[in-house]
């Protein structure tokens, strides 16, 4: 969500320069009315910022190739950063989570001990829940599956408190993620 | 787990959460001009353009050729690793608007005459006091080059044909009956025949039987073609009997013939060398202008005019992620072009 269009189209680069362009208006808009200036003036300075910053772009949308890229770049680098800082927290509200203690059997068993349990048969509705998670998305999408599990069991509630940074994971992707190589790697030349 | 460890994890994970993203704040309130340009960008976006076709809209089968371009086009095409380019074909298929009939030039070739991946009026054939009309279409190896030649002989007598052979990837498609999948003529040698252009497999089919130079092949089989190796004799064998052909049709048709050699980008880079001598054969040493000096010498043999772009281009002539020449790259070339044009017709640079 944070990446622009890739490769940039002429279409991309003209409405990427109406983006700043109004990102610029609003900034200049802002410090216009903190200087104290009238509404007039700040709606003024606003227009021509935006015109100023867009004008080149969408007049030659190649003018501002090379700031789309760097763009692109800088937004890349700032995902990859947020996620870190997003999954670090994340793991650290688990660690806090298991402060409580876990069912979950770590220690290693004593001598003649086995850790091996019984394999019980599932119910029939959990692979009946498996086949409609894969041909009909549930609906809410991944974020309703992952709530639904949560508030199904009082153990998995906990999990709730994760959701909000599985949601930003997701919204700083950069679709860099996926290590498979593109399909056709070259072009005709 | 008794209900009230439950309710006490449910609180301390809901506790850390808060205070996780109270921590994070900070960190989000920088990514906010990133999320609305780009969300602003892509709303935007789809109502300022038409979509743009990828470049395989630009080309249609031919029986002959395997492909030709599309005549009478005009509009915009995305080249995956960079951006979209304007194109525009003539009657014939060929790029610019100017008939091949009252040109000076035919610039004869694959994609880089063709002017692919920057707009028709920035490629060098737009950019020459001279009239350049490029008979190219992206991806024609030598051999396809050969056929054109053969097809518009009758219209060449006069004429100056440049004929612009890229060695990141003619030399090795000249040996292959397939370019990326599409069915192409290439160059045989038989013990009867000799070498000779193979045409019978070409048809609408995709290519199955073998995979060629895609994907992780490429660079090592550009690296074997830097290097002393049984590749690059045997491809350099068939550059030979196809500067040969050439020069026989342009010299029965009246035409000059020069080949102006594009070397491949790596070769202007020595990041882009030693890349090549990491996909090398251990102990085979890498040189960045072999292939350069081997069309090069085949020309003077042959007695055919030769430019080496490789001495006027630099690295950033070219595209950083594409093959292809920037603006830049087109308006050296078109000055080349346009100096090769004071020399009268019939004495070309030979082996310059």
């Amino acid at each position: 969500m944070l990446r622009l269009p890739r490769p940039p189209r002429q279409a991309s680069l003209r409405a990427f320069a109406a983006a700043v362009g109004l990102l610029a208006a609003a900034a200049a808009c802002v410090a216009s009315a903190l200087a104290g200036a009238s509404p007039v003036v700040a709606a003024t300075v606003a227009l021509a910022a935006a015109a100023a910053v867009a004008g080149p772009g969408l007049a030659v949308p190649n003018s501002v190739g090379w700031p789309y890229r760097a763009w692109n770049r800088a937004a890349r680098e700032y995902a990859t950063l947020a996620r870190r800082a997003v999954v670090l927290v994340a793991f650290a509200v688990v660690a806090a989570a298991a402060l409580i203690g876990s069912t979950v059997r770590l220690a290693r068993p004593a001598d003649g001990e086995s850790l091996w349990e019984p394999r019980d048969t599932q119910r029939a509705s959990t692979y009946a829940s498996l086949d409609a998670c894969r041909e009909r998305p549930a609906a809410g999408g991944w974020m309703a599956i992952l709530g639904g599990w949560a508030v199904s069991a009082p153990r998995n509630a906990w999990t709730l408190a994760l959701l909000p940074f599985v949601l930003l994971l997701d919204v700083l992707r950069t679709g860099d993620e996926d290590p498979s190589p593109p399909p056709g790697i070259y072009t005709l030349y | 787990m008794s209900a009230v460890r439950a309710l006490a994890r449910i609180v301390l994970a809901m506790v850390a959460g808060l205070a996780g993203l109270l921590v994070l704040l900070p960190v989000l309130a920088l990514g906010v001009p990133f999320l609305l340009v780009g969300a602003v960008t892509r709303a935007l976006g789809p109502r300022l353009g038409r979509p743009t076709p990828d470049w395989q809209a630009l080309i249609a089968f031919d029986p002959v050729l395997g492909w030709r371009p599309r005549p009478r086009v005009d509009g915009r095409f995305l080249e995956a690793r960079d951006g979209d380019f304007h194109v525009v074909t003539d009657a014939e298929g060929w790029p610019g608007r100017h008939p091949l009939d009252e040109c000076e030039v035919v610039a004869l070739g694959d994609s880089v005459a063709f002017g692919y991946g920057v707009d028709a009026a920035a490629a060098f054939w737009s950019r020459t006091r001279a009239r350049v009309k490029p008979a190219a279409a992206p991806g024609y190896n030598m051999a396809q080059a050969v056929l054109l030649l053969h097809e518009l002989a009758p219209r060449l007598r006069g004429k100056r044909v440049a004929w612009f052979v890229y060695v990141g990837n003619d030399l090795y498609d000249n040996l292959s009956p397939e370019m990326n999948g599409y069915r192409t003529p290439f160059v045989r040698w038989t013990p009867d025949d000799g070498w000779r252009i193979v045409t019978r497999h070409v048809r609408r089919e995709p290519w199955t039987a073998s995979r060629g130079r895609a994907g992780q092949t490429h660079l090592p089989v550009l690296a074997a073609l830097h290097a002393p190796t049984a590749l690059a004799e045997r491809a350099a064998e068939a550059c030979r009997f196809l500067i040969e052909e050439a020069r026989a049709v342009c010299a029965n048709a009246g035409a000059d013939l020069v080949v102006v050699v594009v070397p491949s980008p790596l070769a202007l880079d020595p990041g882009g060398v030693a890349l090549l001598a990491r996909h090398a054969e251990p102990a085979v040493a890498v040189d960045p202008r072999r292939p350069e000096r081997m069309l090069r010498d085949a020309c003077a043999d042959l007695g055919v005019g030769c430019l080496l772009l490789g001495d006027h281009l630099e690295r950033a002539d070219f595209k950083p992620h594409d093959d292809h020449w920037t603006e830049r790259g087109h308006r050296r070339v078109a000055a080349l072009i346009d100096g090769l044009q004071t020399a009268p017709i019939g004495s070309g640079p030979r082996g310059a």
